[in-house]
């Protein structure tokens, strides 16, 4: 069995290495060119002195060299850190930092975003072009020629770090092992039923679980992954007729405008077998559309945290009895519902989701704290190790056990898939010299998840307009993050405790 | 090399606007997607300011990558909706 990432990548090599990997625009990579581009990846990383557990961030868009980036890392027993390409500067720089990064990974174009600093900070910089390494940069090092793979990796090792939005202001990164990603993509070829040979749609970013997901998943069956950026729904189901995609992974922002498009209709996906649905609720209607457009295409709700890799799945079947639900665990996985004294609640009683299981992930890279927070022994017994993982979300489980999502512990928001926190928008507004103190709340939004409502007060004397500050805002955040409403007042309104009441932001109540 | 009109306003409007991100190193036939320079959320902005600004109408059918991949492609996608009036 597969326990290492990039033994996905040997296996389909040495059985089919003449079958299409990757397909990008125009570009098509058998697993035996793939395979060949990440030896010499993870050769050349080897030469230049990456030791074992080391932090690789890879920085690139949607592209073939960042998949072979990926299995390169893990070859050459490093850590993939993957940098999402929508993040901007001062977000880079901080996961540069925290993760202790040796080397990033990048193109001439995503490398052309960095500030000079940040091109500076990692030891050696490897810029990929057309599948080769273009340039090595940095790098003192004495290269030592023919250094072996390393042997002697373990399931244990990590495999890589995700950066998800933190609740202090900064993201923190979750420690993925190699067993995680791998039992992931098992248990997911399980319940999604995946065949040998199926085109999945690769339309998620891989620095987010679910999107890595996709690229195991594809590589676990010998299929073909098809590397798509989300321009329009018009775009995408003509790309998956094109490929004759078999499965598509989406989350609300992607699937709603899919559902309302014209081009549903039209164009005729014949291979179609499955759509999932992830990071976020899909309001019922939309995956009533999408199952009258595509009768025989079965519909997959999924639900997933970071911090336990995949969580819990609704059989297709189950999806007209009951639309709201998130189902039950997926396979290798178990979900409890805890009480505030970590008993388990009974059918109708909302408690916290828990998940035990070897998907549990190791936590939050150098920072026990919150990794103590976050991950548990498991409260109902004593007997051996058992940790757990808190996913901060509130659910329900009814009579046959299936599970509903009620809403978040903390504040966390959820933009277009990504969980946000109110805390690291204001960290960053925070930052403008103009301003002296803000807060960010988020307005339900069935597309993206949450929008974002900013208020500001600002410095006496200051005259900045609310356009003003969302052209920072721009600058200074990824896409997702960036408020579409920003107003200016006097004062924030505080609660009984002298708090800001984001509540009363959210609803709108101040002028 | 001399810059078509079309091409010359678009780059002034990608440059202008945070939204987008327009490396130096962008040319006529660079990727635009690949390089970041837009994607969903802006990809609408773009097409408002191509209706407005050259006077067509562009259909959501429209909305493919191959239309907008290069400044070349989306010089092309505008001659030819203008000749359709």
């Amino acid at each position: 069995m597969q326990y290492l990432v990039h033994h996905f990548l040997d296996q389909a090599c040495r059985e089919f290495p003449r079958k299409t990997a990757l397909i990008h625009g125009r570009e098509r990579l058998r697993y035996l060119d793939v395979q060949k581009a990440a030896d010499g990846l993870a050769r050349r990383l080897l030469e230049l002195g990456l030791k074992k557990g080391d932090r690789v961030g890879i920085y690139l868009e949607k592209s073939v060299e960042e998949v072979i980036s990926v299995f390169a890392v893990s070859k050459a027993g490093g850590v993939f850190v993957i940098l999402n390409s929508a993040l901007k500067p001062d977000q880079v720089a901080y996961i540069m930092g925290q993760s202790g990064m040796r080397c990033l990974v990048t193109g001439p174009l995503t490398y052309g975003h960095l500030p000079p600093a940040l091109r500076r900070k990692p030891e050696f910089v490897l810029a990929l072009e057309g599948g080769k390494i273009r340039t090595v940069i940095g790098s003192r090092a004495k290269r030592t020629k023919d250094i072996p793979f390393p042997k002697d990796l373990t399931g244990n090792d990590l495999a890589s770090i995700i950066y998800t939005s933190g609740s202090t202001g900064f993201p923190k990164g979750v420690m993925l092992t190699h067993h995680n990603v791998c039992l992931a993509a098992h248990s997911g070829a399980k319940h999604l039923r995946n065949e040998s040979g199926d085109v999945l749609m690769g339309v998620l970013p891989l620095s987010f679980d679910y999107g890595l997901f996709q690229l195991t998943s594809a590589f676990k069956m010998t299929g073909t992954l098809v590397l798509k950026k989300f321009i329009s729904a018009e775009d995408l189901l003509e790309t998956a007729r094109r490929e004759k995609v078999d499965g598509i992974a989406g989350i609300p922002t992607i699937l709603i405008p899919l559902a309302e498009s014209r081009a549903l209709n039209k164009i005729a996906l014949r291979h179609l077998r499955y759509i999932t649905n992830s990071g976020g609720k899909l309001p019922v209607k939309y995956f009533r559309k999408l199952r009258k457009a595509l009768p025989r295409v079965k519909i997959f709700s999924m639900y997933g945290f970071t911090e336990a890799f995949r969580a819990a799945y609704l059989e297709p079947e189950e999806l007209d009895r009951r639309p709201e639900s998130i189902g039950k665990a997926v396979p290798n996985a178990r979900i409890y519902v805890l009480d505030a004294n970590g008993k388990e609640c009974g059918p109708g009683q909302t408690g916290e989701l828990v998940q035990a299981g070897p998907l549990v992930s190791r936590g939050y890279w150098k920072n026990p704290e919150a990794t103590a927070a976050k991950i548990k022994q498991n409260p109902l017994h004593n007997d051996y190790d058992d940790p757990v993982c808190y996913s901060g979300d509130f659910v329900k489980k009814d009579k046959d056990g299936f599970l509903y999502f009620i809403g978040r512990k903390d504040q966390m928001l959820k933009c277009s898939g990504y969980r946000v926190s109110p805390d690291e928008i204001e960290a960053i507004l925070h930052r403008h010299p103009q301003i002296r103190s803000a807060a960010a709340s988020g307005i339900p939004d069935e597309r993206l998840g949450h929008r974002i409502r900013v208020a500001a007060v600002l410095k006496s004397g200051a005259s900045l307009k609310p356009e003003d500050l969302l052209a920072y805002c721009r600058r200074a955040m990824p896409s997702y993050m960036v408020p579409s409403e920003i107003r200016i007042l006097d004062k924030l309104p505080l609660t009984a405790h002298g708090k800001i009441n984001r509540a009363l932001l959210a609803a709108g109540k101040v002028s | 090399m001399s810059e078509s009109p079309v091409i010359f306003k678009v780059k002034k409007f990608f440059k202008k606007d945070p939204e987008f991100r327009f490396p130096a190193t962008v040319r006529e036939n660079t990727s635009l997607v690949q390089a970041g320079v837009f994607d969903s959320f802006s990809v609408i902005k773009l097409v408002t300011f191509l209706e407005k600004e050259f006077k067509i109408r562009i259909k959501p059918e429209d909305l493919l990558e191959e239309n907008f991949s290069t400044l070349k492609q989306i010089e092309k996608l505008v001659l030819r909706k203008q000749k359709k009036k």
